[in-house]
């Protein structure tokens, strides 16, 4: 019995080591393989308690070198766009600008239904109110009502969902193709903000311009060219 | 970047522990190994006296190998082989030879399946 007890006990502190290692996420924010491995570590785990024959050793041997994969594929995703987007996936837009994209919903194997009920989840319950509708790689959908349709009357043009132009010093063409736009002219965007491509951290920008800046270790500053 | 240097300080623990345990039960199986061979010998030539005598040492090495074994492989192998030491200790008193050898036999099958399952190979891994 009280080998029970201390194995519960070694369990339960290597659960909240690995966790901890991993990072506090919840089960809806999780990337495909964070949730893989949560859901493995809880497999390991329930195998030592059950049989007290089978050595804890050997799970916590698993547990700890799962962890430490995630912990180093994380880190290379966060250096490395390509290898997050082939881990990761990619966001995908099933609404552009009012319109349903067939193509990217059978991508998705998703029916008009699910998004649907997806649509209504988040309060939208007429699909001509929505402008643009993405489905992130955590599986939520991101949506952005039509103009006439959000809660606010904006004077501003509509503009599409801000865009994930620079991570980490890094370009990301498809989003600067995505906005219309070639790497000249947003170079001369940036030269125009007086910003340094490696000193940024994260960018933002729509189809109307309006951008969001955070340089390496600074506060972001929010800015609209027009 | 802290919780890389974390879990890799972690890893490479649960790393050398792996290897530890593995070297381990590579030298203890072979030593294990080696004794049980002297066992069947002795049987096989009918020299009951000297198998006792090596019968006893084999025993007591087992006794002091499986504490270090225990951590690093299921409770129940461990417990088959010393259940299996002693029915044959029982059989050297009574000098039954062919209850003896097949009980001898299945010790170092026991314990060779315990060294291939810790040896790298391609079959072991799949």
């Amino acid at each position: 019995m009280i080998k029970v007890l201390l194995r519960t006990l070694i369990s339960y502190i290597a659960i909240i080591v690995s966790i901890r290692l991993m990072g506090k996420r919840q089960i809806g924010d999780m990337q495909p393989t964070e949730l893989v491995v949560t859901l493995l570590i809880g497999e390991l785990i329930a195998i030592s308690l059950q049989d007290l024959g089978e050595p804890i050793l050997l799970s916590l041997s698993s547990i700890f070198i799962l962890v430490f994969l995630e912990v180093a594929v994380s880190f290379v995703c966060s250096k490395v766009p390509f290898i997050k987007r082939l881990l990761g996936g990619k966001p995908i837009v099933l609404i552009n600008k009012g319109v349903i994209d067939q193509k990217a919903m059978a991508e998705v194997r998703m029916s008009s239904e699910d998004l649907l009920n997806l649509l209504h989840s988040f309060g939208t319950f007429d699909i001509e109110d929505v402008y643009c509708a993405v489905l992130e790689v955590n599986g939520t959908l991101s949506v952005n009502l039509k103009k006439e349709a959000q809660p606010l009357t904006l004077k501003a043009p509509q503009n599409s969902l801000p865009l994930l132009v620079v991570s980490n010093g890094k370009l990301i063409t498809t989003s600067i193709k995505y906005l219309g736009l070639k790497k000249q002219d947003f170079m001369l965007l940036l030269k125009n903000k007086k910003a340094n491509l490696k000193d940024i951290y994260f960018m933002t920008l729509d189809s109307g311009g309006n951008t969001v800046i955070i340089n390496k270790t600074q506060t972001p500053k929010k800015e609209n060219v027009q | 970047m802290k919780h890389l240097v974390a879990s890799f300080l972690i890893f490479a623990l649960v790393l050398t522990v792996c290897f530890m345990g593995s070297g381990t039960i590579v030298c203890g199986t072979n030593e294990l190994t080696q004794k049980t061979d002297a066992v069947i010998q002795n049987v096989n030539d009918d020299n009951y006296s000297d198998a006792l005598k090596n019968l006893n040492g084999l025993v007591e090495f087992w006794d002091k190998t499986q504490n270090k074994f225990i951590p690093f492989i299921n409770m129940e192998r461990v417990d088959e082989i010393s259940e299996k030491l002693n029915s044959i200790q029982s059989f050297c008193n009574k000098e039954n030879k062919p209850h003896m050898l097949a009980e001898l036999s299945s010790v170092k099958f026991l314990i060779q399946d315990l060294k291939e399952a810790e040896e790298f190979s391609i079959f072991s891994l799949v």
